[in-house]
């Protein structure tokens, strides 16, 4: 019920488009996963995976059939149906989100027009805000269903910080959304047209950035799966088939800050320069863009050591939280003056 | 397609209405009120209110419900249920659930006989018509203009109140005998405030040597 | 590209004269809040009081400035005209007597002083905002800012089991209150349309709509919402055990300017709003009336705690009000406005000396506390004696007068038997008005029940007695400050004054409340 703003499509069509977003999402998460393990290796001078298939390209598909093939087992102390739905709310929500990045303009195809993403709602990026908070729900249903108090600790930890960082990041968007005076993400990479909002925007992209790590559980704010304290945090007592999805979703999650990031901040399918390829060009350079932006996440996964919990917090709150509320202010006053 | 979803979510809204009252475990209870709350939102999709719906999922089920989970997992026990205290004080707590019982029947009966027997012709008719475009009905840009023109002085007296909400909480959350006891405590200089407080050692982190 | 990108909004024109005095308000709120997280001691415990009166002080300029006025303001959210002014007096007077009553309080101290003045103050400006609100919205927004920092006052005695109950009782049912409100609002917004008080009227004027029972449903869900506010029985249960609970100087805040508040809305969407439904809530209302009167005059007899009697005091005080809200006519308006005015002073004289004894005696709020007051504190017996009688309604004083304009209303407006149900109740009232008297006068102080009493009870010369350590919360803070409390005497002194005065020459009165009821275009 979602409608489309501007034009209708055929229910064919959309039904087109949800199989093939799941399948790009499908296909791209795998290569993230070698990316990282690959890069990773790189930064820390080590090969990497190298075994399977030429320069260990097929890693992570042994993976997961190594993940998938594995016996489902469940702690006695676990809540049946809770501890089941749990990593199927993270994986539904990951690929719901991933649904609004738009990957291209509207596009000629056979003769209807299709636009190039999941679906261009009004309300834009609080659709993925409203299915940040639902995703709360997998991490914490997984992490209190498995009766073992590191998961429970991790799952608080994570929904702690889930709630304490989507602040910062709405807020962070809102100077975009004044910039643009719009929320269909479609519109804000129009209005980027002359620039893309990084420049203008650039602290409310920072904001952005860093709150998205802290989203997605991501280093330096994994403190959710903190190892060290936790042994693996919410997913601690999953294996299998679980935590497969479990892993799916969060890197899904790193694919959508990503593509969130390209289209608000980095001018989605726009070229610098004001070059226009040919349509058939948005997708890929969307790709680029995100994928840019997916190695600055495991650079600095390789680079910076975990935050403590209470420094997680005090930073999410005093240093981010004012940092975007003054963007948000600046930005209003300045549009306020400009007009 | 409209109709199977409206009967889906109306379940959902139904079902997770009930479950809160019926459920025995508090968890389980914030949970049915998290289904009945994201029902709800798909009700609004329906009626076409974007807006309403998105935040009805990130206030609510996404922060509201976040902090009632917070509490009910940290704090009530499976052993510690509501209803069994009530059933527990005998004939006083039946006395009070059939009590309640009849009174919310009878304000579901009211509720009915008011919306069956309204001669208002929008009930029974269909919504209004869908029309696209940034300026419509129920669009975020139509509710903030609403909200900066119309409806101006309750937006910022709103705003007013979140604040005051805010100061009240940390009063009741403080509870320590308000500033007196650390009473002529120094005012910080701005160089001290940017300062960081501690070294970031794991003693600091566990409150041994609290920074 | 969007065309939303060229549009230029025009906000709404906004009458800052109009608004001055809640701005004030609101202003004061954050400036106390502020100013109490600086400096020393002295600044919080005196400083923020000060300021904090001189908000109201301000907020009362600016009333005053305001008077004769006729606009409607901010898009129509507000109403500014002599009723909401009317209102604003008694609102203001009635939060300054609160201020100086919880100058050294418990309870100010442990919320912190700023926190508390700066809850106080917003609570203010939500009930001037609900007087004046002319639309469900603001109306509704207003009483959020009137119910969340009362919740959180109730429970300011932080150490006190029975205040946090109290604080969290209010906050639960008031929830519900509210609830029932909305509901009821968003039923008449349905079946009218608009949610401008205006705009109701008018839907409601033409059609069958004033009889469908969508809208009768809303307004019988805002009958509820509204009489848990205004503590209008069946609805009035949580009203003893709040006022109890609740630190005093909350209690006599709660008490009157809730009413109010709450009183402000019934007039002003009731007799405005849905007044052409009235045949259907006139006589819903005046059985509400009457049960309220019996309930709160039944119930408050042979209560012990003189919070607790004067919380069921104060459900019957709000049946006698609702008659001028039933009548719906200038003169009902008038009467109720009138006594709202006369019941701050009674009501603010009796809880400043219970105030002032809480602090003198380790008896609390009991009526044993006040036992042979009169020979040994004559100034606080009197007020209180005044306060007694004029809730009971007897001449020459402001009671009396307040409760004659309102059987008058009540009569010319066809409902005799309420009337009759007015002077009924006040009869019952005496049944448990005297005896506080009778303590006061003819009962000797009782023997010292702890040790540390005796010196408390040992006759004090004049009438601000030092004190050693009375009861055990001065031992615990101790200070030469808690020994004499000279504001709480002076609210009590000048309330009773005024009680009397306007019961002897109510003219100025009249002519306050006279504006009001011709504001609101009812017979």
């Amino acid at each position: 019920m979602l409608a489309v703003v501007g034009y209708f499509e055929p229910w064919w069509i959309q039904i087109l488009k949800a199989i093939l977003i799941f399948a790009v999402g499908l296909q791209l998460v795998p290569v993230v996963l070698l990316a990282e393990r690959k890069l990773l290796g790189r930064f820390q001078s080590r090969y990497g995976p190298n075994r399977v298939g030429p320069y260990g390209a097929l890693q992570p598909l042994a993976d997961i059939l190594k993940l998938l093939t594995k016996e489902q087992s469940r702690p006695t102390t676990s809540v049946g149906l809770l501890f089941a739905i749990a990593p199927l709310i993270s994986i539904l929500t990951a690929v719901a989100a991933f649904a609004i990045i738009p990957f291209g303009d509207t596009q000629d195809i056979f003769g209807t027009k299709v636009g190039l993403y999941g679906i261009d709602v009004s309300i834009g990026p609080l659709y993925v805000f409203a299915l940040g908070g639902i995703a709360f729900y997998g991490i914490m249903l997984g992490g209190w269903s498995s009766g073992s108090k590191y998961s429970f600790l991790g799952a608080m930890r994570g929904a702690a910080q889930l709630i304490s960082y989507e602040v910062s990041q709405g807020l962070a968007l809102v100077g975009v959304v004044i910039t643009a005076q719009t929320l269909s993400l479609t519109g804000i990479v129009t209005a980027q047209k002359g620039m893309w909002y990084f420049i203008p925007q650039f602290f409310g992209f920072l904001v952005f950035l860093v709150a998205g790590f802290a989203e997605t559980n991501r280093a330096p704010f994994d403190v959710t799966e903190a190892d060290a304290e936790l042994v693996g945090g919410y997913n601690t007592e999953y294996g299998g088939g679980g935590f497969a999805s479990y892993y799916f979703a969060e890197y899904l999650n790193v694919l959508v800050v990503s593509g969130i990031v390209t289209t608000i901040f980095l001018g989605g399918w726009l070229m610098p320069f004001g070059i226009h390829p040919p349509g058939w060009v948005d997708p890929i350079v969307v790709l680029f863009k995100m994928s840019l932006i997916t190695f600055l996440f495991i650079w600095i996964r390789a680079t910076l050591p975990r935050l403590r919990y209470d420094q997680l917090m005090s930073f999410g709150w005093k240093v981010l939280l004012p940092l975007a509320t003054v963007n948000t202010l600046v930005t209003a006053i300045v549009v306020v003056a400009v007009h | 397609m409209s109709s199977v979803l409206f009967f889906l979510a109306a379940i959902g809204v139904i079902t997770g209405a009930t479950g809160v009252v019926v459920l025995r475990n508090p968890f389980y209870s914030v949970l049915a009120l998290v289904i009945h709350l994201v029902s709800l939102a798909v009700l609004f999709l329906l009626l076409r209110a974007e807006f309403v719906a998105a935040v009805q999922v990130v206030v609510y089920a996404g922060a509201v419900m976040v902090l009632y989970v917070f509490v009910v997992a940290y704090v009530g026990g499976e052993s510690d249920s509501i209803g069994e205290r009530l059933r527990s004080r005998g004939a006083v707590g039946s006395g009070l659930r059939l009590g309640g019982a009849i009174l919310g029947g009878a304000v579901c009966v009211e509720l009915l006989i008011a919306l069956l027997g309204t001669g208002l012709e929008a009930i029974n008719g269909y919504g209004a018509g869908y029309s696209p475009g940034p300026q419509a009905y129920g669009t975020p840009a139509y509710i903030g203009k609403l909200l900066l023109t119309r409806f101006l002085l309750a937006f910022e007296v709103a705003s007013f109140l979140l604040l005051i909400a805010a100061v009240g909480g940390v009063v009741l959350a403080r509870r320590r005998g308000g500033l007196e006891d650390e009473d002529e405590r120094d005012l910080l200089t701005p160089l001290e405030m940017l300062r960081p407080r501690g070294t970031g050692t794991m003693a600091e982190g566990v409150g041994r040597r609290s920074p | 590209m969007i065309p939303l990108a060229t549009a230029h909004l025009k906000g709404p024109h906004i009458d800052f004269a109009g608004l001055s005095p809640l701005i004030a308000l609101l202003g004061g709120s954050v400036l106390v809040l502020i100013v109490g997280l600086l400096g020393s001691r002295w600044i919080r415990a005196q400083a923020v009081p000060s300021l904090s009166l001189g908000a109201l002080g301000a907020a009362l300029g600016l009333t005053i400035w305001q008077w004769n006025a006729q606009k409607s303001i901010v898009s129509g959210a507000l109403r500014i005209d002599d009723l909401a002014l009317v209102l604003n007096l008694v609102l203001i007077a009635g939060a300054a007597c609160t201020v100086l009553l919880a100058w050294r309080s418990l309870a100010a101290r442990e919320a912190a002083h700023g926190e508390f003045h700066a809850l106080l103050l917003s609570s203010v400006a939500g009930m001037s905002l609900l007087a004046a609100a002319q639309n469900t919205v603001a109306l509704f927004v207003g009483l959020e800012l009137l119910s969340i920092p009362l919740y959180v006052l109730c429970a300011t005695e932080l150490k006190r089991e029975h205040s946090l109950e109290s604080g969290l009782k209010y906050l639960i049912v008031g929830s519900v209150g509210s609830a029932t409100l909305l509901y009821g609002l968003a039923m008449i917004y349905g079946a009218t349309g608009t949610t401008d008080f205006a705009g109701i009227a008018s839907a409601l004027s033409n059609g069958s709509l004033a009889t469908d029972p969508l809208t009768l449903t809303g307004v019988a869900l805002c009958v509820a919402g509204l009489c848990f506010k205004s503590s209008i029985a069946p609805f009035h249960q949580w009203t003893p055990d709040v006022y109890e609970g609740a630190p005093t100087p909350v209690t006599a805040f709660m008490a009157v300017t809730t009413k109010v508040a709450a009183f402000g809305v019934f007039l002003r969407f009731f007799d405005v709003a849905l007044i052409d439904t009235q045949v259907s809530w006139g006589p819903a209302l005046a059985v509400l009336a009457t049960i309220t009167i019996l309930v709160g005059n039944v119930g408050a007899l042979g209560q012990s705690s003189l919070k607790r009697m004067l919380a069921y005091s104060s459900v019957a005080q709000a049946g006698y009000m609702l008659a001028g809200v039933v009548v719906s006519t200038q003169l009902g308006v008038r009467a109720t406005v009138f006594y709202l005015a006369a019941y701050l002073f009674m009501n603010m004289a009796a809880f400043a000396v219970i105030v002032a004894r809480e602090r003198q005696t380790d008896l609390g709020d009991s009526i044993g506390a006040l036992a042979g007051l009169g020979r040994e504190r004559p100034l606080l017996a009197w007020p209180m004696t005044i306060s007694m009688l004029a809730l009971a309604g007897i001449p020459a004083t402001a009671g009396f007068m307040g409760k004659f304009y309102l059987i008058d209303a009540a009569v010319s407006g066809g409902y005799t038997w309420l009337g009759v149900a007015i002077v009924v109740g006040s009869m019952i009232s005496l049944g448990y008005y005297l005896p506080v008297i009778a303590a006061m006068w003819m009962r000797e102080a009782p023997a010292a029940t702890s040790p540390n009493d005796a010196s408390v009870l040992a006759p004090t010369p004049g009438p601000l007695p030092a004190l050693a350590g009375g009861s055990s919360e001065l031992d615990e803070d101790g200070g030469p400050l808690s020994g004499s409390q000279p504001e709480v005497l002076v609210v009590a002194v000048l309330a009773g004054a005024a009680t009397i005065f306007f019961g002897v020459i109510p003219q100025p009165l009249f002519d306050l409340v006279h504006g009001a009821g011709s504001g609101l275009g009812l017979f």
